[in-house]
């Protein structure tokens, strides 16, 4: 379960380790009810500030997949499978589809698109 | 006289092999980028300090030798040889001073920074597998002072008048102390004192950081649980012997009449053996761990933090919560001195070293 990150990304550091953790969730690495360090541990062991590592907590947090509990504690709630509500799959949907239409625009064939988004689904499971 | 030359021969070798206890990724306190860690010129410093302080060792460790075959007395003989062990000591740190300030020269001459991708890495299950002992473990020799301390104190009546406080290095009593009521549990305040920074100490290495390198992941965290796990495990036989020893020493002196010596010296040889002997046992389970970097596969290296040492020596960041960090130079932990708390710590440690000095 390796963190890895690059500051010389355009992506910003804490979108970065959001990005990571979302994804150990997906695959499953990080299960529903696992405890996260505490902000200040995992600064510490990743050498990067406190204040980026809780901009990623509070992220993960706004998007409902952990709960934040007194003494800096993280839980996973993400990752358990369940009946999405209409108004979340459309959330989905519109983050979705502006990726896409500019993959599409920029000429990538719908086999394409389909087959890359099969590759990726494999990965979680 | 042997036991002294013992001393002085663990301490040379000690010194002698030091550049190559440290973590692969620090040079004589300086970071070097994962990338450049078999760099030739950086094997040469090291071979080069440790060929000259072992010489050094060595030629003091002959003329002690020849002393032992004078007529010199004993007491005279002991003085010499802490004078020639702190010239040593002396040596080795402005060596180490030299080689510090050679590689950061190297490191900036060919610049490497510029070479390398910083990437900042952990792994997420490492807590999982850490060993370090619990603060609850070191709490409980707390305990134990303060039940010596209620024991003194429902015994005051018979505690005599004066009690010995001092001695010389024949063993005889040169110093007296009269009885109060603050002067019978100095003792075991000093022991107290002792006991709590350790427990504090206990607690800052639970939370320090896990350093992991870029490319040898596993070896560092491998090498990383092992220091922090042997690390907590010689803090507590030094503090468990140092508690035995302080309360030995405080029976016999105040409870049982001045009957110290006999009880006391024996302990403090076995207290020496255990805390040189776990240094040394320490060190060859850690050597045993370090990373190797044999294949290299990328520029990356994990994040480096030159800017918050001093030396090599001092770390003063006040961004990092953690009041204790693994020393850049060696083995150990240093405390951060952008943490109020490691004042606490400094100043605990070195109170009994004071008292035994000035009372």
């Amino acid at each position: 379960m390796n963190i890895h990150l690059d500051p010389s990304s355009e992506l910003q550091l804490y979108k970065q380790l959001a990005n990571q953790l979302i994804e150990l969730i997906a695959k499953g690495k990080l299960k529903n009810g696992d405890t996260l360090p505490s902000v200040r541990s995992m600064a510490s062991d990743l050498g990067i500030n406190v204040s980026t590592v809780s901009k990623s907590y509070h992220e993960l947090e706004e998007k409902g997949l952990i709960e934040l509990k007194p003494k800096a504690k993280a839980i996973i709630i993400g990752g358990q499978k369940k009946e999405l509500e209409e108004t979340e799959v459309e959330k989905v949907e519109n983050a979705l589809k502006p990726i896409m239409a500019e993959a599409f625009a920029r000429g990538l064939e719908k086999d394409q698109m389909t087959s890359l988004f099969h590759r990726i689904l494999k990965q979680w499971k | 006289m042997l036991f002294i030359l013992s001393i002085f021969i663990i301490v040379g070798v000690l010194e002698t092999v030091t550049p190559f206890l440290s973590r692969k990724t620090t040079v004589f306190g300086v970071s070097i980028p994962e990338p450049y860690v078999r760099h030739q010129q950086l094997q040469m410093f090291k071979k080069h300090y440790s060929m000259l302080v072992g010489i050094i060792a060595v030629a003091f460790l002959l003329g002690q030798f020849l002393l032992v075959f004078t007529s010199i007395q004993e007491e005279t003989f002991v003085l010499l040889s802490f004078i020639l062990l702190y010239i040593m000591l002396l040596i080795s740190a402005g060596l180490y001073m030299l080689y510090h300030i050679k590689t950061k020269k190297l490191k900036k001459q060919e610049n490497w920074e510029a070479h390398v991708k910083t990437v900042y890495v952990m792994d997420l299950s490492i807590r999982d597998r850490d060993e370090v002992l619990s603060p609850t473990f070191f709490s409980l020799p707390i305990i134990i002072t303060l039940a010596l301390i209620t024991f003194t104190y429902m015994n005051y009546n018979t505690i005599p008048d004066v009690f010995a406080t001092h001695w010389n290095a024949a063993g005889e009593v040169d110093g007296w102390t009269e009885k109060t009521w603050l002067s019978v549990i100095v003792m075991p305040l000093i022991l107290l004192g002792t006991q709590i920074s350790f427990f504090i100490i206990s607690i800052g290495m639970k939370s320090a950081k896990i350093q992991l390198s870029a490319q040898e992941k596993e070896a560092s965290a491998n090498r990383e649980l092992k220091q922090r796990k042997y690390g907590s495990w010689y803090l507590a036989a030094i503090n468990y012997s140092i508690t035995i020893l302080f309360v030995v020493l405080h029976y016999t002196t105040v409870i049982l009449k001045n009957q110290t010596i006999p009880y006391f010296f024996p302990l403090f040889i076995i207290f020496m053996i255990v805390s040189l002997g776990g240094l040394i046992l320490l060190i060859w389970k850690l050597s045993k761990s370090n990373e190797q970097f044999d294949d290299i596969h990328t520029n990356e290296t994990a994040a480096a933090d030159d800017r918050y040492w001093k030396m090599g020596v001092f770390y003063i960041n006040k961004n990092d919560p953690s009041l204790l960090v693994q020393k850049k130079y060696g083995v150990g932990w240093t405390v951060n001195l952008a943490n109020k708390w490691s004042y606490i710590i400094l100043l605990v440690i070195f109170l009994p070293i004071l008292l035994v000095i000035f009372i």
